[in-house]
């Protein structure tokens, strides 16, 4: 028997329009993939090809083709930023994950109007430029201001001190960055969570301790993973914290790769930089992920 | 019911902390700018709104932050035109083609947000375009597609196909399906969209400073250069204004639609 | 003897009362089920037995000992959650052996427990199977074999079977209560299903708003309802409004007859009874001197479903197939109720 669509006269059969390749309604589509691929698509071709470009003083983006800038990687300026990243990335990531993954998951157990407070909270502060934030600890970490006059009104220290520049005040300040960035990571994943996992943990005579070891953690291993990929990234190409807090020791390669190109103004080198970051950033995620597995609550 | 009341108490002292931590900068950068000493004392001595007065009656301020203003909101829009028709045809046609438009607008969220300035800077500077303030827009625009991209296929998924099914039984063609049952599902996703990403533009910094020149400076960058030359009180009533946009925003969000659910919660 | 007893228990979640001053004595070795609409308390109830939720006021004493504010983990009851809650990450063997192993029994035990179980719920060989691979019926058994695994002292099963097929269900049902008579486990079973309750329980405990409304066997709270909650929500009743007029007779309408009542339910006006109950006579033949017209006729095949008019009340009556050739042609009927089948409720 022949189906109503079958019967229709073939100048009418409009819905066969939808499953021609480029068909009427694909067309709202030019405008995305006019915009995304001329300003993200070129301009990343452009990082590539200049990357490859001979330095040139008269060309602000160099001329020619060479792997001149490729060679300069080795520089210990480059290769200490480069470790120097990695190693802070991941300080950040693994204290951060130890603050929020907790908080999280205890305010993914609070009441529906606490949720929504804490949600306001995290993303106010997740919005913050990082401009702001980073001025926010500088008068925190300050001598006249910040929180060594509040030790010593308590007592705790005798002199008001300042707390930067400082390995410290640098971690602390990107912490404090990244962690609204987790949270909003993890947030999903927790609340979803089917407590009675919890619970049959508990009946079955698991401790809460050993509950959330052995249950709750696993189950949450694709979106740890997913949160401190994020953390990674963030802190691998952070600029503004790293410049204003600490000294030229604290210095990460997204500092390095700006100095590169807005003082320098070598953007060979500069793009050379930033693929090499590509990569290192790539191999991270490649390496979290395969860790974070597939994971088994969406 | 001890051991009960002891855990309970210390995931209370616990989240107390973390709301300290993260309200502390807040509290400082907010009592400064009501200082009365040009100093950046705190605790603060003497209430006054006198940084207010100075704050909006420099044009160089007020200018970076009108500057800021348009700019978040020409690229919330140009960001959100971009995400609805590619979230429509995955969702309507699961089409390939908006597929990887999605995975191509995702990128920048996965990369350190320093490559992607530089990929800008280089971009602008080699169409010869530079210093120009719809350099930032677009790139913020394009920076940011990954939420509105995320959100409105959010909203898309909660219509449901029952729905959509039943208009079409009773004759509405594809547009009008569109008009009369996605969008007003739809919307207040797409209203959250553009109230994020005006927050994030308003407040990003390193993209801005790349590609904008001297007379296109935002507000982020303008207090990034005064905290390198030294402080005033003044960089925290932006700071304040700032706090105060974003946090009205989403305030918003949250009384407009269920935040707990945009934000990835189930129900 | 006496294995559970539950005193005075209360449960408020804000300004609602969830469970309103819950008495019960579970004796050892039954298989009890709180049965009740949704919302009636019963699954609170059944967490509070098992830990997961603390009573607002009351107790729960197993065998003599307090136990209302021991934690779950010391408790050792054995629970079975409505969604199972089987851990994805672990695989068959490792579900069902999670309690063997917190209790740091050694590997080669564990195994041997854990393979036992299997045969005991009749799956056996999946020890290594991931838990998604196995089928709605396949995950149930590998639930109840990880919750018997720990030799529980009492055995929890929270609406178990929702998420099966009827007639996969059907056949749980009867395995479960082979299972537990095998065990002779204590067994406290949550459904909202009456005929589900009716198949497996020794005891049933009818909830609603919170409260017991009655307990008793299957057959008791069928023949004799407490009162007209549990008459309406366990089977089908027809509750008629009489007046008693003396001890053992009642009027309804200008008709008086009598009833074999309770004892204790002397004091009711509602007269109870269950449309099998209900004999249909030919207008002449009815002892009562209650006659009712015809309305609607439903005939299920098995037996045939009657509806009547009776002063101004309508009567359900179910009728054998051959009984109801014998009266069809008639468009009234007399009706009888067969002795010591009409219960009186208080009002």
């Amino acid at each position: 028997m022949a189906t109503i669509s079958e019967m229709r006269p073939s100048g009418l059969n409009i819905r066969g329009l939808k499953n021609v390749p480029g068909g009427l309604s694909q067309l709202p589509l030019i405008w995305p993939a006019l915009m995304i691929l001329g300003f993200f698509a070129i301009p990343l071709f452009f990082l590539f090809r200049v990357s490859l470009a001979n330095r040139d003083p008269a060309v602000y983006q160099g001329t020619g083709f060479s792997l001149q800038a490729f060679t300069q990687l080795g520089q210990p300026m480059v290769l200490n930023a480069v470790s120097f990243s990695v190693m802070l990335s991941l300080i950040v990531a693994s204290i951060s994950m130890l603050v929020t993954f907790p908080a999280t998951y205890f305010i993914t157990r609070l009441s529906r109007r606490a949720q929504v407070a804490w949600l306001i909270g995290f993303l106010s502060t997740l919005a913050l430029s990082e401009v702001l934030i980073t001025f926010s600890w500088q008068i925190l970490l300050s001598k006249k201001a910040g929180m060594s006059n509040v030790l010593v009104m308590l007592g705790i220290l005798d002199e008001s001190m300042s707390l930067a520049p400082s390995f410290g005040g640098v971690v602390a300040c990107i912490i404090y960055l990244v962690i609204p960035f987790n949270f909003m990571t993890l947030y999903p994943g927790l609340s979803r969570l089917d407590t009675s996992y919890l619970e049959a943990a508990r009946t079955l005579g698991a401790r809460p301790t050993r509950a959330f070891f052995e249950i709750l953690l696993p189950l949450m291993r694709k979106p740890i993973a997913t949160a401190f990929l994020t953390t990674v990234i963030m802190t691998i190409g952070a600029y503004v914290a790293p410049i204003v807090l600490g000294g030229p020791a604290n210095w990460t390669i997204g500092v390095v790769i700006s100095e590169v190109a807005i003082t320098g103004q070598n953007l060979p080198l500069a793009s050379a930089i930033a693929i090499l970051l590509m990569l290192v950033t790539a191999m991270l995620v490649l390496g979290i992920n395969r860790i974070g597995g597939k994971g088994y609550v969406s | 019911m001890m051991t009960d009341k002891a855990a309970w108490l210390a995931r209370f002292v616990f989240l107390t902390l973390v709301a300290i931590f993260l309200a502390m900068p807040l509290i400082v950068v907010s009592s400064v700018s009501f200082n009365d000493t040009a100093q950046m004392v705190f605790p603060p001595q003497g209430l006054s709104l006198r940084w207010y007065e100075e704050f909006f009656n420099d044009p160089t301020w007020v200018g970076a932050f009108e500057r800021s203003v348009i700019i978040a909101l020409s690229a919330s829009v140009l960001s959100t035109s971009l995400a609805l028709p590619i979230a429509y045809a995955q969702w309507k046609h699961r089409s390939k083609v908006a597929d990887a438009l999605a995975a191509l607008g995702g990128l920048p969220f996965i990369l350190p947000p320093v490559v992607i300035a530089i990929v800008f800077l280089l971009f602008w500077g080699i169409v010869q375009h530079v210093g120009r303030i719809e350099n930032i827009i677009v790139s913020h625009a394009i920076t940011f597609v990954a939420m509105p991209l995320v959100m409105i296929t959010l909203g898309f998924a909660s219509v449901e196909q029952t729905l959509v099914e039943a208009a079409e039984t009773m004759g509405a063609r594809e547009d009008q399906v569109f008009r009369s049952i996605a969008l007003p599902i739809v919307l207040p996703f797409i209203i959250a969209s553009l109230i994020f990403v005006t927050i994030f533009s308003l407040n990003e910094y390193l993209i801005a400073y790349m590609v904008g020149g001297f007379a296109t400076q935002t507000l982020p960058v303008k207090i990034f250069s005064s905290m390198r030359t030294g402080f005033t009180p003044t960089m925290c009533v932006a700071a304040v204004l700032f706090l105060t946009l974003g946090l009205a925003g989403f305030l918003a969000i949250a009384r407009l639609g269920n935040l707990p659910k945009l934000m990835g919660a189930k129900g | 003897m006496i294995g559970l007893e539950v005193a005075n228990l209360s449960k408020s979640f804000g300004a609602g009362k969830v469970v309103d001053d819950v008495s019960l004595s579970i004796e050892d070795g039954k298989f009890v089920c709180f049965l009740g609409p949704s919302g009636c308390g019963k699954t609170t109830l059944l967490r509070m037995i098992a830990g997961l939720e603390q009573p607002t006021s009351g107790s729960i004493i197993l065998n003599g000992r307090d136990i209302t504010g021991t934690p779950t983990h010391a408790r050792n009851f054995g629970m079975v959650f409505q969604a199972l809650a089987l851990f994805p990450h672990l695989n068959v063997g490792q579900n069902i052996g999670y309690s063997l192993r917190l209790r740091n029994m050694e590997q080669k035990f564990r195994r041997e427990r854990v393979s036992e179980l299997l045969d005991l719920v009749a799956l056996p060989g999946v020890e290594d199977r991931s838990v998604n691979q196995l089928s709605g019926g396949q995950r149930q058994r590998v639930a109840i074999a990880r919750a018997l695994a720990q030799e529980p002292r009492l055995f929890l099963m929270d609406e178990p079977l929702s998420a099966l097929d009827a007639k996969l269900r059907d056949h749980m049902q009867v395995e479960l209560r082979q299972l537990q008579q095998k065990l002779k486990i204590t067994t406290v079973f949550v459904t909202h299903d009456q005929r589900e309750a009716m198949t497996i329980a020794d005891t049933i405990v009818v909830m609603s708003e919170g409260k017991v409304q009655q307990v008793g066997s299957p057959v008791d709270i069928y023949r004799r309802p407490a009162n007209k909650f549990v008459a309406n929500f366990i089977g089908q009743s027809n509750l008629i409004d009489v007046e008693q007029v003396a001890p053992g007779t009642v009027r309804f309408g200008e008709t008086t007859f009598p009833v074999a009542s309770n004892e204790n339910q002397l004091e009711g006006t509602t007269l109870c009874v269950r449309p099998e109950d209900v004999i249909l006579t030919a207008p002449g033949d009815s002892a009562s001197g209650l006659i009712g017209d015809v309305s609607f006729v439903r005939d299920v095949g098995s037996s045939v479903e009657v509806w009547l008019q009776c002063n101004g009340r309508e009567i359900l009556a179910t009728a054998s197939p051959a009984r109801w050739a014998e009266i069809s042609g008639n468009e009234r009927l007399g009706i009888d109720f067969s002795a010591n089948s009409a219960t009186l409720l208080a009002s």
